[in-house]
Order: structure tokens, then C-alpha cells, then sequence
């Protein structure tokens, strides 16, 4: 083990991406302004809705990157150190969405029915009044803003704990790190499930399912694996196969945990058709969603599990980052069939107003993202395991 | 059956790194089949030995389809087909509540092919093998690694020779008994 | 490398998995010594005790067949009551062992090397006292083949597979099945090694002839490694399926305090959650009898309590949800039930179940806590309680007062329900003793392979 290691690990800050970052953000800002037009030209709640799909796309993977950190530190990984400061940073990308995430409070009249419930029938009344104790403006902003406390704390706190290792000899740190981490967890599961009931399953007056917060805990961990292996791919951190094995092997892994909650959830409600329940499903069967639906069950499970049973596909960073870009599409296709129905609901009516509210709130995100990464060592230089992520040979 | 008694020349070694070293030699310049024996999985025989790939991961995937496939048919034959029956309104063919059986059945052949399969692969159960005639032998599955080499126009005696010297702790000469 | 960290930090070096001895002789032999062992006489006392307690369980099986399954106290509205509680109670013990074996080889923990072969026999043993229970809940056990598999009989009735009980049948005997195959696969090169190490005649050919004629060729290590693989890769969606199957059971029904989305993965973690801690309950006490202290450190224990720790926060997860969301729902069916749980008759139970399962395992945030033998088995104890309370309420509570309050009944065990759980777990540890006795409950070869591995990464 004393010998001394083929992979050179770079010493330097990171100075690329300039390019991407200028790019990614001209879009941005330009998309951003094109929805607002696009808003006037179609409708508020319209434009509202792709925004909320957007942010729910992007912001998944930022949220299951800081769960994946608090994971690895609570099982006290050390083969993740080598590529895990990219995983830090797309973690600490969830600060820019609370400042995306004001157009989607500032228009919530435009797309909560609970915010109107005058335009509601007697039994949607009764439910409105039962839930207005949890479910009016004051709490669900105060809640929001508990949730983005608590997501950018953790992942500000556990980067910079990381960071500070690289210019000073500070392996307390990473104690102070695995005792945080498992601590964390249970405030970060509750707060990405809460944040689902409150800004996705209230959506539907009358839909309320258990799993929910959990089928989005799955998407939000599966995207930020692919989101990672494909930026470790593309700032080429010196991994060796099996780190990247590994990788692919969390993706698989969280994507076969995504088709369970998804069929689950599914399946118990269809099989017990009570009618409080059903609506939401109902919705995305009974209508040209169906085929998004069966688009899912083929793309987004079947092909990329039988694509990724194969072992040698996993030590391919070529073909693995296809399956990474793969499955955040089929991601893409999961979140937009969460949030639109409710919009459109005799089917998909994908529109201008959703491709510029994507690319607006990816653009940002990304060029914030690359912004963050510039001028830091990719690698945690001064982690004191890091000559054992080096050698990772499972 | 024809029965010609074959002959093996056996090395043990007390270090696994000698051993590989050993078998290694043994397979480039000797002209019958080389084996090693270890207590436990060793890291580095697949290439001294110069083994191929595993066939058991292909076996199992054909058991895993076979028992989806067979299960989502027998799953439609008996509620569409044979035995249709209306149960809470759900309809005759209902997809959803095929799923878990149709995965226990892929898991359960999977499983069996697995296990049988490898047994079979492997050829055993067989109690009785030419190399248990060495008494050393026994601590091949305690804490000792042993190497064979089925003769096949080799002097026996050169070999033993060459595994002493290649750190063999004993080596020993080998004839299958014959019932 | 080890000592690179430990002169960096000292806290955050893990210590060694195995201690003492380390070379492979003395390895194996002290793994092989409780089989070599004459009897001892306390094994002797523990095995009458619990072959008594197994004829007890299979009397209460024949009065059960002979007089119908009247004789167990659960009635309409509590149609389903102490046979299913213990059913998935058991089943949920047998989980852990999968885990440990199947899950944590795929995950490459190495701590789970010693702790194996002896968490696969108890998942073995506690499938077999689950399915006892539907069997004779089925009141005349040699009609449950028909029933309840596809078979062709002359009715030409086959069974109804939209219900998460023919399911059921199928998850049970598959997982069963994977079980022992995986365990028997394990434990081949032990079979052969104890064959090689027994002096006795009929020791040798038994262990021989069960060995399969094992002799560790490197092809054959290859293609079983391969399979052994495959097994654990099988088994790990097979054990989250079973559960989940087995929480189908209730979820798919409408009765509120059964149907909510979140059982399956709930239930799962509550298996993994009692399993562990069966788990400690029991290898605490074995561990020192059987000489294993230097294969089952307390690294092992700390480990396990820790998975203790973090299911038991998946499971109030779970609680947490079902609660908050039978809130939002706003049915009145839904509150009605919340209202029974917490404060109804049987709410004592409730209030108990929450401080076994969410209260007491937080002591083991503590890292001296987590390492005290006393404190891991007395809340091991807790949590097996906590679990078994947990199936009691799903079923109990939602059950005795459900839509209609005319039909609202009590609910208690008789005599003959008491008598099959005690039962069980007799038989259960009369099992488990016979396990210790004549098998190898570490696997040896594995610990072997660990201690290589050891000796060349510390050099």
C-alpha cells in the first residue's frame, strides 16, 4: 500500500469552465426573460407551472447530492473522497434556488387551489378548512424558508468544513463531518418530503398519498448520481473504474428504488380505489398522459435496468454518462408528469413557456454551479483518506 | 466405462503468493492441465491459471427471463383463461397485481438456477477426486495451498523437483483409484 | 496506510474486525471449536427447556387442526389477529439475516464476515415459525398445497391472483428457498474444512457427503464466487420484496390505519429494524458463550446497533408520515382511527410502541452506549418488543373499531394464541441451539479470507 500511487492527483485550483459558465448563464438570463414574456403571452398560472416543473428538475439532483455527502459521512465512506468535492458543489447549488424559487411564491395564488377557495365545491371546502391550520400562506412560507435554511446550511457547512482541509491540516474536520452527517439526515429527509407535500402534492385539492415525499426522495437521489458521474466525467477527476463502478452502481441501485415507490404507490392506490385518493392517477391514465406514463415504465425502469445490469458498462465512462444523461432525461420526463398534469390534464401540451422556464433555471443553476467550481481543487487535497480513495479497489 | 487411472503431481505451499508464483510457471511450461486449491478465494489464481470468464452470470440471466416470462403466463392462463372470475371489480387481466409474483418467480428461478447450476457447472457433488489420495492434502481447505498438475507426458519427478524449488513446503505424486 | 491515519487522528480510526490469533490454523480451529466441544451441560438445560416448548407448539397446532381455528381468540371484527402479528414479527427477524449476509456483501462491509453464517441460520429458522402460522391459519394444513400454489386439481379452481395473499404464499416459499440455498452455498468450504479437520469416522463421511466432496480448485472458487454473488444480488431485492409483499397484505385493503402508500418501504425498514435487533438479543449472550469474542468484536455490535439507529429513524419516518398524512387526508374514517390509536382503549400500546421504537433506540447516538453489552441487549429487548407491538396495533387497533360502530369489538388472546407464539420462539431456539452445536456459526473460510487481507494491507 506504500507504493506510491499511479494517479496524479492535481495540486492546482480548477480553472476552466470559463467558457461553459459565460454560456450557460447568457441562456439563462435570456430564457429567464423570454419566460416573462412568454407568461404574458400565455398565462400566469402557464408560465408558473413550467417554472415549478424547471425547479423541481433542477433542484433534485442539488438536494440528493446533499443527502448522498450526509450518507457517505454517516457510513463513513472513504472511496468517494477522491471525486466527492464536485458532489459538494452540486449540493451547494441549492442556495441559487431559493432565490428561483420567489417566482413561484410570488405567483402562488396562480396555481395552489387552496389559495382560492372560493372557487371551491362543498366537499373541497371541508377539506380546505380542515387543512388551513397547516396548509395557508403564512406556514407554507415559513416552512419554505425552513426547508432552503436547512439544505443550504448543511451543505454549506459540510464544503466548508472540506474546503478549509485543503489549505490547512485540519482531520478533525472530518470527524466533525461523519458526526454532523447522520445527524442531518433524518432534518433533510423530512424537509425534501415536507417540501414535496407542500409544493407538489397540493397541487390536487384532494390528493394525499404517504410515499409521496419518498418518490421524490428516489428521483432526487438517482438525478444526483447521474448529475455527478457526469460532472466527474467532464472536469476529469483521476478516478479509476471503480470508483466509477460504484457510481453506476448507486445510479442503478436509487433508479430500481424510484420504479419501487413509483409502483407502489401506484398499485396500492389503484388496487384500493377509494375515491379521495384516486384523482391524481386517475388523471395521468385516463388521458393522453398515459403514454408518459408507459414512455416511464420503458425508459425510465426497464431499458436502463437491463442496460445496467452489465458490469463492463459501469467501468465505461463513455457509456456510462449516456446512461447518466439517459435517465436525467427520463428524470425530466418523471418531474414534468408530477407537476403538469394538474395544468393540462387531458395530456402533455409541452410549450414555449416550458422550455424557456428550463433553460432559464438551468442556465442559472449551471452557471452558478461552474462559477462555485472555479478557482478550488476538484479534489479534497487534504482529506486525511484520500490516499485510501486513491487506491479503491473493492 | 473407460478407465485409465490418472496421474497428478501435487505441490503445497504455506504462502498463497509462492503458490501463485508456482502455478503460474507450471502452466507456461508444462503440458498438463494446472489446478490450485485454497481454503478461501484467492486474489490472483484467475490469472495464473489463466481462467476464463465465469458462464454462471449468463446462466442465471436465462433463468431470471425464464422465470418472468413463465410467470406472467401462468399468472394470465389461470385468471383469464382457465379460472375467470370476477374479484372486486378488478379485471380479469390486471397488470398491476401480476407484477409481485411475476417478480418472485424470476427471483426463485434465478435463484435455483444459481445454485443448481453452478453445482452441476462445477461437478458435484463428487466425493471422491484423485487428489484427496495426498495426505498434505487435508489442509488444502485449513490454511494451506495446493497446486496439481495432471500429468500428460511430464517426468513426475523433474516437477516435484522444480515445485521444491519454487518453495513447495511438500509435494507429493498422485494415482486415481479405481473402483 | 492504517497508521498514517491513526497518527492524523486517532478518533476516526476504525480498530481491528478480528483480533487474537491470526494465522489460519488456529483461526479455523478456534471458529470449529463450540463443534468439537462435548456438550455442555447448559446447552443441554436451554434444549430441554425448548424441546418442552415444541411440544407445547405442536399441540397447540393438532387442538388448533382438531378443533378448528375457533380455539384462537381473534373473531370478526379482529378476524386476523395473534397468527398474522406473528407471521410478519418473524418474518421481519428473518430479514436482518439476508441483510447482513446478502445486502452488506454487495455493499463490500467487510464487518459483516463474522456475523453471516449465524444471521442467515436465524432468518431460516424465523421463516419457518412464519409460515407455520398462515399454514394453520388455513385450519386444515394438507388443503393449503392446493389452495395456495397453482395446482392442478381436478375443481379446476385455480387460486384468485389479485390478492396480496396468493402473493404472499409465493414470496414466502421463494425467499425460504433463496435462504437455505444461499446459506448451504456459504457454507460448502466449511463443510470441507471440517471434514479435513474431524478425526471421527462417521464425522468425516458425514461432513464429507454434506461437503459435496468440496476440495477449493481455483475454477470451482471462480464459478462459486460468481454464484455466490449472484445469490446476495437475487436475495436483495427478494427481501425488500418480501416485506413488501407482506405489507400489501394490509395496504392494498380500505380499512384506514392499513391503506397508506408508505407500508411498503416502512415495513421493510421495521423488518431490518427488529431484525437487528434480534440480532444483538442474541449473538450478545452467544458470543461469550461460544468463545467468539476475538471473530464477534464489539466493533461488530457497534456496527449493528448503529443500523439499529438508522432504520429505527426510517421506521418513525414512517410513523411520521402515516400520522401526519392520515391528518391531511381530512377523512373522517382516517381521523376516527387516528383518534382510536391515541387515545382509545388500546392506545397504552401505541404510546409503548412509540418509546421502544423511537425513543429507545436514540440512546445510541452515544458511542460508549452504542459499545455496553448490558445497554445493547436490554434495548435490543425494547425494540423486539416495540416491534412485535407495532404488528399488534396495525392489526388490532384498526380492526376493533372499524367502519360501522355496531360492529365494534375487544379483542384478547387465548391461551392457545399464547401457547403458539411461546411456541415458536421455543422452537425457534431449539433450532438455533442444534445450529450451534453441529455447524460452524462463523464462517471460517470468509474470516480467513478477511484476516489475509488484513495481515497484507498492515504490512
Amino acid at each position: 500500500m506504500s507504493a506510491p500511487s499511479q494517479i496524479v492527483v492535481p495540486r492546482l485550483p480548477w480553472e476552466g469552465g470559463r467558457k461553459q459558465m459565460l454560456a450557460a448563464l447568457v441562456i439563462g438570463v435570456v430564457s429567464l426573460v423570454l419566460w416573462f414574456v412568454s407568461m404574458r403571452m400565455t398565462s400566469t398560472e402557464r408560465a408558473v407551472y413550467s417554472w415549478l416543473w424547471a425547479l423541481l428538475f433542477w433542484i433534485t439532483p442539488c438536494l440528493g447530492a446533499i443527502g448522498w455527502i450526509c450518507a457517505f459521512n454517516a457510513a463513513k465512506a472513504k472511496w468517494i473522497i477522491l471525486p466527492r468535492r464536485t458532489l459538494e458543489l452540486i449540493g451547494g447549488t441549492v442556495g441559487i434556488f431559493a432565490v428561483l424559487f420567489v417566482f413561484v411564491a410570488m405567483f402562488m395564488r396562480d396555481i395552489y387551489p387552496w389559495m382560492r377557495p372560493e372557487a371551491f365545491d362543498e366537499e373541497a371546502r371541508r377539506l380546505f378548512e380542515h387543512r388551513h391550520k397547516w396548509m395557508n400562506q403564512g406556514m407554507w412560507f415559513g416552512r419554505a424558508i425552513l426547508y432552503f435554511l436547512i439544505w443550504i446550511g448543511l451543505a454549506e457547512r459540510l464544503h466548508r468544513w472540506s474546503l478549509a482541509q485543503d489549505t490547512a491540516d485540519l482531520p478533525e474536520n472530518t470527524a466533525k463531518a461523519w458526526t454532523l452527517s447522520p445527524a442531518a439526515l433524518p432534518f433533510l429527509g423530512f424537509a425534501i418530503s415536507f417540501a414535496a407535500f407542500d409544493w407538489l402534492m397540493s397541487l390536487n385539492v384532494t390528493f394525499f398519498s404517504s410515499m409521496f415525499g419518498l418518490y421524490v426522495i428516489a428521483g432526487c437521489a438517482m438525478s444526483a448520481m447521474a448529475v455527478w458521474i457526469l460532472v466527474t466525467i467532464a472536469v476529469k477527476t483521476p478516478i479509476n473504474g471503480h470508483h466509477l463502478h460504484s457510481m453506476g452502481k448507486l445510479m442503478f441501485a436509487f433508479n430500481c428504488f424510484w420504479a419501487y415507490t413509483a409502483f407502489c404507490q401506484f398499485m396500492l392506490i389503484w388496487i384500493a380505489d377509494i375515491p379521495d385518493e384516486t384523482p391524481w392517477h386517475h388523471m395521468r391514465i385516463w388521458s393522453d398522459w398515459r403514454y408518459v406514463g408507459y414512455f416511464q415504465i420503458v425508459f425510465h425502469f426497464v431499458l436502463p435496468f437491463i442496460i445496467l445490469l452489465s458490469r463492463g458498462l459501469k467501468f465505461d465512462k463513455r457509456k456510462l454518462g449516456f446512461m447518466a444523461v439517459w435517465l436525467l432525461i427520463a428524470h425530466a420526463v418523471d418531474t414534468y408528469w408530477i407537476v403538469m398534469p394538474q395544468l393540462t390534464p387531458d395530456g402533455p401540451h409541452f410549450g414555449i413557456t416550458d422550455l424557456f422556464a428550463f433553460l432559464g433555471v438551468g442556465g442559472i443553476a449551471i452557471g452558478f454551479f461552474i462559477f462555485r467550481m472555479r478557482g478550488k481543487n476538484l479534489v479534497p487535497i487534504g482529506d486525511p483518506f484520500l490516499p485510501v480513495s486513491l487506491e479503491y479497489r473493492p | 466405462m473407460s478407465e485409465v487411472a490418472r496421474q497428478f503431481v501435487m505441490a503445497g505451499f504455506k504462502e498463497p503468493e509462492l503458490m501463485l508464483v508456482a502455478a503460474k510457471r507450471m502452466r507456461e511450461t508444462v503440458k498438463g492441465e494446472v489446478e490450485a486449491y485454497t481454503p478461501y478465494p484467492v486474489h490472483g489464481v484467475d490469472e495464473a491459471l489463466a481462467l476464463p470468464k465465469s458462464i454462471i452470470p449468463k446462466m442465471v440471466g436465462t433463468g431470471a427471463l425464464f422465470g418472468v416470462c413463465g410467470g406472467y403466463t401462468l399468472l394470465y392462463w389461470c385468471s383469464v383463461i382457465a379460472y375467470p372470475i370476477n374479484v372486486g371489480g378488478r379485471p380479469l387481466h390486471s397488470a398491476p397485481a401480476f407484477i409481485p409474483i411475476t417478480f418472485e418467480c424470476g427471483i426463485l428461478l434465478s435463484a435455483l438456477t444459481a445454485f443448481f447450476g453452478v453445482l452441476a457447472w462445477m461437478g458435484y457433488p463428487r466425493l471422491y477426486h484423485p487428489v484427496f489420495e495426498s495426505p498434505g492434502f487435508r489442509r488444502a481447505s485449513i490454511d494451506r495451498f495446493w497446486i496439481s498438475i495432471e500429468l500428460a507426458g511430464d517426468d513426475p519427478n523433474k516437477l516435484q523437483a522444480e515445485l521444491k524449488e519454487l518453495g513447495a513446503e511438500e509435494t507429493d505424486f498422485v494415482t486415481e483409484q479405481l473402483q | 496506510m492504517a497508521d498514517l491515519a491513526r497518527t492524523i487522528s486517532p478518533s476516526i480510526t476504525p480498530e481491528p474486525l478480528i483480533e487474537g490469533p491470526d494465522d489460519d490454523l488456529t483461526l479455523t480451529d478456534s471458529v470449529f471449536a463450540p463443534v468439537w466441544k462435548p456438550t455442555a451441560k447448559g446447552w443441554w438445560f436451554l434444549f430441554m427447556i425448548c424441546l418442552g416448548g415444541t411440544g407445547m407448539l405442536f399441540s397447540a397446532i393438532g387442538w388448533t387442526v382438531y378443533k378448528g381455528i375457533g380455539v384462537w381468540g381473534n373473531n370478526i371484527p379482529v378476524a386476523w389477529a395473534f397468527g398474522i402479528i406473528n407471521f410478519v414479527w418473524w418474518i421481519g427477524i428473518g430479514h436482518a439475516g439476508t441483510l447482513i449476509s446478502a445486502i452488506l456483501l454487495l455493499f463490500q462491509q467487510k464487518w459483516r464476515t463474522s456475523i453471516n453464517r449465524f444471521s442467515e441460520a436465524m432468518t431460516l429458522f424465523a421463516v419457518i415459525c412464519a409460515a407455520l402460522y398462515p399454514v394453520v391459519h388455513t385450519g386444515r394444513p394438507w388443503f393449503a398445497a392446493y389452495w395456495l400454489f397453482p395446482y392442478p386439481s381436478t375443481l379446476g379452481i385455480w387460486p384468485q391472483f389479485r390478492s396480496p395473499l396468493t402473493w404472499d404464499v409465493f414470496a414466502v416459499s421463494t425467499y425460504f428457498t433463496t435462504s437455505l440455498l444461499f446459506w448451504y452455498l456459504g457454507l460448502l468450504p466449511d463443510l470441507a474444512a471440517l471434514r479435513d479437520r474431524s478425526t471421527g469416522k462417521w464425522s468425516q463421511r458425514l461432513y464429507g457427503i454434506f461437503s459435496l466432496g468440496w476440495r477449493g480448485a481455483g475454477r470451482h472458487w471462480r464459478d462459486y464466487m460468481s454464484a455466490y454473488t449472484l445469490l446476495a444480488g437475487v436475495a436483495t431485492p427478494l427481501v425488500v420484496s418480501v416485506h413488501t409483499i407482506v405489507s400489501f397484505d394490509f395496504a392494498t385493503a380500505q380499512l384506514p390505519g392499513w391503506h397508506t402508500t408508505i407500508f411498503p418501504p416502512y415495513f421493510v425498514a421495521g423488518a431490518v429494524f427488529s431484525g437487528f435487533a434480534m440480532v444483538v438479543t442474541l449473538i450478545v449472550p452467544a458470543r461469550e458463550f461460544l468463545g467468539l469474542k476475538n471473530v464477534i468484536t464489539l466493533r461488530h455490535l457497534e456496527a449493528m446497533n448503529k443500523v439499529i439507529l438508522a432504520t429505527g429513524w426510517i421506521v418513525a419516518y414512517g410513523y411520521a408520515v402515516e400520522i401526519f398524512n392520515d391528518w391531511y387526508s381530512g377523512s373522517r374514517y382516517e381521523l376516527g382511527h387516528l383518534h382510536e390509536k391515541m387515545l382509545g382503549p388500546f392506545a397504552p400500546f401505541f404510546w409503548m410502541q412509540m418509546f421502544c421504537n423511537v425513543v429507545v433506540p436514540q440512546i445510541f447516538w452515544k458511542r460508549s452506549l452504542r459499545r455496553s453489552l448490558l445497554v445493547m441487549w436490554i434495548a435490543s429487548i425494547f425494540v423486539n418488543i416495540g416491534m412485535w407491538l407495532e404488528r399488534f396495533n396495525i392489526i388490532v387497533i384498526s380492526l376493533h373499531r372499524d367502519f360501522i360502530p355496531g360492529s365494534w369489538a375487544a379483542y384478547a388472546p387465548t391461551i392457545i394464541d399464547v401457547s403458539l407464539f411461546v411456541g415458536t420462539i421455543c422452537f425457534f431456539g431449539m433450532n438455533f441451539l442444534l445450529f450451534l452445536r453441529f455447524v460452524p456459526s462463523v464462517a471460517a473460510n470468509e474470516v480467513k479470507e478477511l484476516a489475509h487481507e488484513m495481515r497484507h494491507t498492515h504490512v
